[in-house]
């Protein structure tokens, strides 16, 4: 495989491509480009050209995930003639709008919102997003108790979906539906990712269905795959906002009533997030009915669900397969 | 954030557009101060300026030329450690942030918004408008909805503030009450769960309370005892001890990530979907709660005592709904 010796590094080259593309009035072209910005000039004597080509291809990509685009220009009779493409970085782009500014109680907020990806897939985007707040000169105050935030995600297919998410792709992926025992194999391009009531959703087109669908995170078991130069463009929407407000509808429709044991732990902590009854009997909204016996669950005795019958049944059922696989040992 | 990160290429062209509306802005700033303010150590910073100050804009015969070049004051960056930018090429402002990065940022503000009080909450709102416009694409489709926190925050802050302790009423995870006396250090929120990491007076150790297991929150009389601060705390929001029980799981492949805030040891792969696991458990009466998780994925392997105490759990819990 032929492949770039490269002595510059990458850093250097990224942001020599961007200096030449931001001064440059009229646009460059590909061979400009690769015949004099550092990093691809040292190179482009010595080499053949197609690695090159795709050194600059990958490069255009990771500069605009940082959030520099790149503007390309066509003349009309130059049409097709890809050579002639020129390339070039708009100062309207690429600046930070003038007079935008954050005060020292933003920024601090904003280091906890950060923080709250630390482990997970988008820790660099929000801390590159945090480097470019700090250079406009703001520093942080100390804050009075410290918050260290956490979001869990299911990493894997967290990454492909996100991944898809921002690039319009269509994945392959085996999905376990709630009370189901076998995973389906399903086709679908992510529309939205939403984390609801401690759960991650994803709204999706799903080409089997031909129709949108919702789908669980968690639930996706396999890693999910990229259909190879396939795209699903969408008309832009607020796909995230419609997803929760339709799980908010459904937690109105349906209405579900536990008795706790008074004084236990399921008692404290439901009372403490359905609003408090001081009796021992609750009644709340839920959005799956499913997910919902897969919570109550692991109160075990402290809690008896009263109705739905179907709800009753879910976690009668969980706790019928949990001594099943747990008979004892004599 | 104080460890000392390794730089991608990413981070560090990120780094280098925000240099230069930095120094443009600031004048002479020390390199110290400059890895405080982008919380990078200052060799990294060193290495950054070095490379800032050698770039620039090629002429059209390919080389670059002295006033197409960034250069810095460099007898000041040898003798006091200073930078001084003395001519900058192509840009000078703040680089726009991508649809990621603003989605992240928005999807970790709502997530955390809980902290901030409803008197405040226009907070907020300003800054999800901000970072929408400072974006260089609509933001993508990420939302995280808030995470409600369950006691008042400002009780809190206001005995930190004082340097006061709390009390509080805590039931655990098995319906037994005590008073507390404790010195807040931090708020930990996992998931969907708030906790709260504090010393504790009784028994003169850190401790870990779940924030929806508190109930009657008020400032003390009594001042702080531990010197100990936020960032002295690690993640572990538990930490295993030596008493504590280990008990081995099968569990299915697919649903591991479900339990890692258990911290699970993978043991063995018992079959192309499963695996044997270890956690470890204060008490026996934790692993009942620990496999209803995800019924059906986990099943107890050893030891026995554990695998009769999940049953006997499931068949109590059966006992409600068959009399």
């Amino acid at each position: 495989m032929a492949r770039a010796e490269n002595k510059v590094k990458k850093e250097d080259r990224l942001f020599s491509l961007i200096l030449a593309l931001v001064s440059s009035r009229e646009g460059l072209t590909k061979n400009e480009i690769l015949k004099t910005v550092r990093g691809y000039s040292d190179i482009y004597a010595y080499s053949g050209n197609t690695a090159l080509d795709k050194m600059f291809e990958r490069d255009k990509e990771e500069i605009r995930s940082m959030g520099v685009i790149i503007d390309t220009l066509e003349l009309p009779e130059e049409e097709g003639q890809t050579h002639n493409i020129r390339y070039s970085i708009s100062r309207s782009n690429y600046d930070f709008p003038e007079g935008l500014s954050f005060t020292s109680d933003e920024l601090t907020l904003l280091n906890v919102a950060a923080a709250a990806w630390r482990e997970a897939s988008l820790s660099s985007d929000s801390r590159h997003a945090l480097t470019k707040i700090r250079s406009l000169g703001v520093s942080a105050n100390d804050p009075l108790i410290g918050v260290a935030p956490q979001i869990r995600t299911n990493e894997r297919a967290f990454e492909a979906v996100e991944e898809a998410l921002e690039n319009e792709l269509i994945l392959t992926f085996n999905y376990l539906k709630p009370g189901q025992s076998k995973p389906q194999h399903r086709t679908a391009s992510p529309l939205a990712v939403l984390s609801w009531g401690g759960l991650w959703y994803v709204l999706a087109y799903d080409f089997d269905a031909e129709a949108e669908r919702t789908f669980l995170l968690k639930r996706i078991v396999s890693h999910p795959k990229r259909i190879p130069q396939k795209t699903h463009p969408r008309p832009a929407e607020n796909y995230a906002q419609r997803l929760r407000d339709e799980l908010e509808e459904l937690t109105r429709a349906n209405i579900a009533e536990i008795e706790c044991v008074e004084g236990s732990d399921a008692h404290l902590r439901l009372s403490a997030r359905f609003g408090s009854a001081n009796s021992s009997t609750l009644q709340f909204g839920y959005s799956d009915l499913e997910l919902l016996a897969d919570e109550l669950a692991m109160y075990g005795s402290q809690l008896r669900v009263i109705s739905p019958p179907a709800l009753r049944e879910a976690v009668r059922s969980r706790f019928i397969h949990i001594a099943n696989m747990h008979v004892g040992v004599n | 954030m104080s460890v000392p990160q390794r730089l991608e290429a990413s981070d560090r062209v990120t780094l280098l557009m925000s240099f230069v509306p930095y120094l443009i802005d600031q004048g002479p700033v020390s390199i110290d101060r400059l890895a405080q303010h982008f919380s990078i150590t200052p060799a990294q910073v060193l290495e950054l300026v070095l490379l800032l100050a050698m770039s620039g804009v090629p002429g059209d015969d390919g080389y670059y030329q002295h006033q197409d070049l960034f250069d810095i004051n460099w007898d000041l960056l040898e003798e006091q450690q200073i930078v001084e930018l003395w001519q900058h090429v192509a840009v000078e402002a703040t680089p726009r942030f991508s649809a990621r990065e603003a989605a992240a940022l928005l999807a970790g503000l709502q997530y955390i918004s809980g902290i901030v009080p409803d008197s405040e909450k226009v907070i907020v709102e300003n800054l999800v408008r901000k970072i929408s416009l400072g974006a260089s694409a609509a933001p993508e489709n990420l939302l995280i909805s808030p995470a409600p926190v369950p006691v008042d925050l400002e009780i809190m802050r206001s005995a930190v503030s004082s340097g006061n302790s709390v009390q509080f009423n805590y039931q655990n995870a098995f319906g037994i009450q005590a008073q507390r006396l404790v010195d807040p250090l931090r708020l930990d929120l996992v998931g969907e769960s708030w906790y709260l990491r504090a010393w504790c007076h009784d028994r003169d150790a850190l401790r870990t309370f779940r924030l929806d297991r508190i109930s009657e929150l008020s400032v003390s009389d009594s001042p702080f005892v531990t010197r100990l601060n936020a960032e002295d705390l690690g993640d572990e929001l538990f930490e295993v001890s030596e008493t504590d029980l280990r008990v081995r799981f099968s569990i299915e492949e697919s649903a591991l990530p479900l339990i890692s805030a258990y911290k699970p040891v993978v043991i063995s792969s018992l079959s192309q979907d499963s695996l044997e696991i270890e956690v470890a458990f204060s008490s026996l009466s934790s692993v009942p709660i620990f496999v209803a998780h995800i019924p059906g994925s986990i099943t107890v392997l050893n030891p026995p005592a554990a695998i009769e105490a999940v049953q006997l759990w499931a068949k109590q819990a059966l006992a409600s709904y068959n009399a």
